[in-house]
C-alpha cells in the first residue's frame, strides 16, 4: 500500500492489524486526490462493513434471567446466514432511492428517528452516490438482503457495562452508558453482497486498464485507477452507493431490535434504544487533514479500521463535539468489546485507529483447535448465550482465534490513537 | 478434499491451491473447491437447476476470477448453490473464452450444512501457472 501513487505520509497499520489481501487488515493510507488514485483493494469487498451500538436503559438484572428469550427472539427476527434475505426487499426504484438516502432513507420510511441520522458517520448519508454506476449484477445481488446480518465475523451483541469497566464517567454516560450493569446492543455488518458485488465489478475493469493508467501494483488486488479519471470517479460513486445501503442495513436491524425489545419488556414504560454511534471500516472518504501546516482535501482508504476524529471536529454530532468521535471496537465474542473516543494524538494516523480484536489464527487452525457446539456450550456455561446458523463458523469465531482486546485497546491508547471510555462484556449474541 | 489450504498468506481469509491435468479440469475443481468452503456437505447438492454462459477475458487468471465470481452472484442474486458440471475451455485471437454449465440447487437451510460465506474472489496473489503436468491454481477468498 505504501508505494500507491499520490500516497501522503506514512502507510499504517494499526494494533489490529494482520494479513490480508491487498491492505492488510487495519491498514490505513491518506492519498491526493489530485495525483493519486482510489483502489477496491484498499478498501475491501465488504464496503462499509461496520459497527453500530445502541445504548438502552436495561439492566442487566432485568435482561438475564430472560436472557434465553432475547437472543432467542433476535435470531428467529433478524435475519442472519448464508442466503437469508433481508428485513425488506426493495423494487428497483425505491432501491436506488436506499443508494443515495441510506440511513435518511430508512428514516423516511418509517424506519428509525432523527437520532439515527445524526448519530451515524456522514449523518448515514454519503455524497456523491449514484446509481447509474452500479451494475445489474450488483442490483440483483444486493436489493433483497437489506437488513441482515450475513456471516463471518458479522454478530449481533448483547453487551453488559460490569462494575469496574467504565473508566471515563462522564464520556461514557454522554454515549448513553449511563451506569455500572447498563446494557448495550452491537450490530456488526455490512453491505452484503451488493457492496461484494461492486468491489467486484470494479477490481475487474481497473486490473484490465493498469497498463493504460500507466501503474503495475505489486499485487492485482491493489489494482487503481486515477481518483480524478472517469474510471475512477465511476467506482468512487458506485462505492457511495454500498456505503449507504451499510448503513441502511444496520439502521434496520436496530429498527428490528427494537421492535423486539419492545415486545418482549412491554411492560416497562418508556423503554429506550438509541443509536449511540455507527462507524465505517472499509471506506475511501475525502476528508480535510493538515498537511504540512496546510488543510488539504485527502482521500482516506481504511480497510478494517475505524475514523476517529478528535473533540472539535465539525463532523462528529454536536452533543459529542466535546468529547470526540465514538469509536467502537468489537472484541472477539468470548472476550467483549470497547469504546473508546477520538484524539488530537491520532492526527499521524489521519484520525484512524483500531476496529476490533485482529485474528491470530486462520479459520483452518480454529476449526481444528475449536468444535463449535463444544464452545456453545462452554460459553453458555460462563454466561454468553449464544445462537449460530453455522457451527462451523462459530468455531472459527472462537476468542482464541484472535488477539487479547485488552492488549490491543491498551496499545492503541499508548499510540495515541484514541482514549479507553468502557468496556461491554458479551451476554448474548447472534452470529450468521 | 481435492484442493490444499495454503496457510501463510491470510489470517481473516481462505487461501487454497487447486491442481489439475487441464484448464478445463481446473475450473471445475476450483468451483467444487469455492462450494467446498462454504458448504460442508458439497456432494449434497442436487443437480436440479442449471446455468449456462460464456465468459471472457484478457487473461487466463482474470477469466479464472470471473468464473468463481459468476457462482457467488448467483448465490446471493437467486439463493443458489452451484457446482461446476461442463467447461470448456479455449482461446480464440489472444482472448480466453470459456464456456460453462452449472448444476444445483436452492439453498435448503435443513439440507445444506454451512461453514462460511465467501463474500468474493479476490486477485490477491492470484496465480495459474504449469508445473510438470499439472496446470496450478492459487487464490484466495474474502470471508
Amino acid at each position: 500500500m505504501a508505494t500507491l501513487p499520490g500516497i501522503i505520509g506514512e502507510a499504517a497499520c494499526m494494533p489490529d492489524g494482520h494479513s490480508g489481501y491487498g491492505f492488510p487488515i487495519g491498514g490505513a493510507a491518506a492519498i491526493d486526490p489530485d495525483t493519486g488514485i482510489i483502489s477496491p483493494g484498499g478498501i475491501g469487498f465488504d464496503i462499509n462493513c461496520g459497527v453500530r451500538l445502541l445504548s438502552t436503559n436495561l439492566t442487566y438484572d432485568e435482561v438475564h434471567p430472560r436472557m434465553k428469550e432475547i437472543v432467542d427472539a433476535f435470531f428467529r427476527g433478524i435475519p442472519s446466514g448464508v442466503g437469508s434475505d433481508g428485513i425488506i426487499s426493495l423494487s428497483s426504484g425505491k432501491f436506488d432511492d436506499a443508494m443515495t438516502g441510506g440511513v435518511q432513507w430508512g428514516v423516511k420510511n418509517g424506519f428509525g428517528d432523527k437520532n439515527d441520522i445524526e448519530c451515524c458517520e456522514e449523518n448515514g448519508k454519503i455524497m456523491d452516490a449514484d446509481p447509474a454506476c452500479v451494475s445489474n449484477k450488483a442490483r440483483e445481488r444486493g436489493a433483497h438482503q437489506v437488513g441482515s446480518l450475513g456471516s463471518g465475523n458479522h454478530y449481533l451483541e448483547i453487551q453488559v457495562a460490569r462494575k469496574g469497566n467504565i473508566f471515563d464517567r462522564e464520556i461514557a454516560k454522554l454515549f448513553g452508558i449511563e451506569r455500572e450493569n447498563s446494557i448495550a446492543i452491537m450490530i456488526h455488518t455490512g453491505s452484503r453482497g451488493f457492496g461484494h458485488q461492486i468491489a467486484t465489478d470494479y477490481l475487474h475493469s481497473f486490473s484490465r486498464l493498469q497498463t493504460k493508467f500507466g501503474y503495475i501494483p505489486p499485487d492485482r488486488e491493489l489494482a487503481c485507477a486515477p481518483f480524478h479519471s472517469e474510471e475512477g470517479q465511476r467506482y468512487f460513486k458506485a462505492m457511495n452507493c454500498a456505503i449507504n445501503i451499510a448503513f441502511l442495513n444496520r439502521q434496520l436491524i436496530k429498527h428490528r431490535v427494537t421492535e423486539i425489545l419492545h415486545d418482549i419488556f412491554g411492560k416497562k414504560s418508556g423503554l429506550r434504544v438509541e443509536t449511540v454511534y455507527d462507524v465505517c471500516h472499509n471506506t475511501a472518504k475525502l476528508e480535510k487533514h493538515k498537511v504540512n501546516g496546510n488543510l488539504k482535501e485527502l482521500l482516506i482508504h481504511r480497510k478494517g479500521a475505524t475514523r476517529a476524529f478528535p473533540p472539535g471536529s465539525a463532523d462528529i454530532p454536536e452533543k459529542y463535539r466535546n468529547a470526540g468521535q465514538p469509536v467502537l471496537i468489537g472484541g472477539s465474542m468470548e472476550s467483549g468489546s470497547y469504546i473508546m473516543c477520538g484524539i488530537e494524538g491520532a492526527k499521524k494516523t489521519f484520525f484512524t485507529t483500531v476496529h476490533g480484536s485482529g485474528r491470530v489464527m486462520s479459520r483452518h487452525q480454529a476449526k481444528s483447535r475449536f468444535n463449535g457446539r463444544d464452545l456453545q456450550k462452554s460459553m453458555e456455561s460462563r454466561g454468553i448465550y449464544i445462537r449460530t446458523a453455522s457451527y462451523s463458523g462459530l468455531a472459527e469465531e472462537a476468542g482464541g482465534a484472535y488477539k487479547d482486546v485488552d492488549e490491543v485497546v491498551a496499545s492503541a491508547e499508548k499510540c495515541g490513537l484514541g482514549r479507553i471510555v468502557a468496556k461491554l462484556t458479551p451476554l448474548g449474541n447472534i452470529k450468521g | 478434499m481435492d484442493y490444499e489450504l495454503i496457510e501463510d498468506i491470510t489470517h481473516a481469509d481462505v487461501a487454497v491451491r487447486v491442481k489439475a491435468a487441464s484448464y478445463d479440469e481446473l475450473f471445475v475443481k476450483s468451483g467444487r473447491a469455492l462450494m467446498s468452503e462454504m458448504v460442508e456437505n458439497p456432494g449434497d447438492i442436487s443437480p436440479l437447476i442449471f446455468k449456462e454462459g460464456v465468459i471472457s477475458g484478457d487473461d487466463i487468471e482474470l477469466l479464472y476470477f470471473e468464473f468463481l465470481n459468476e457462482i457467488l452472484f448467483f448465490k446471493d442474486a437467486e439463493s443458489l448453490l452451484l457446482l461446476p458440471e461442463k467447461i470448456s475451455f479455449a482461446v480464440i485471437n489472444d482472448e480466453y473464452k470459456c464456456s460453462f454449465r452449472l448444476a444445483g440447487e436452492k439453498i435448503i437451510r435443513d439440507k445444506h450444512i454451512f461453514r462460511v460465506d465467501v463474500k468474493a474472489v479476490t486477485m490477491h496473489g492470484l496465480r495459474i501457472y504449469k508445473e510438470n503436468d499439472l496446470y496450478i491454481a492459487e487464490t484466495v477468498f474474502d470471508v
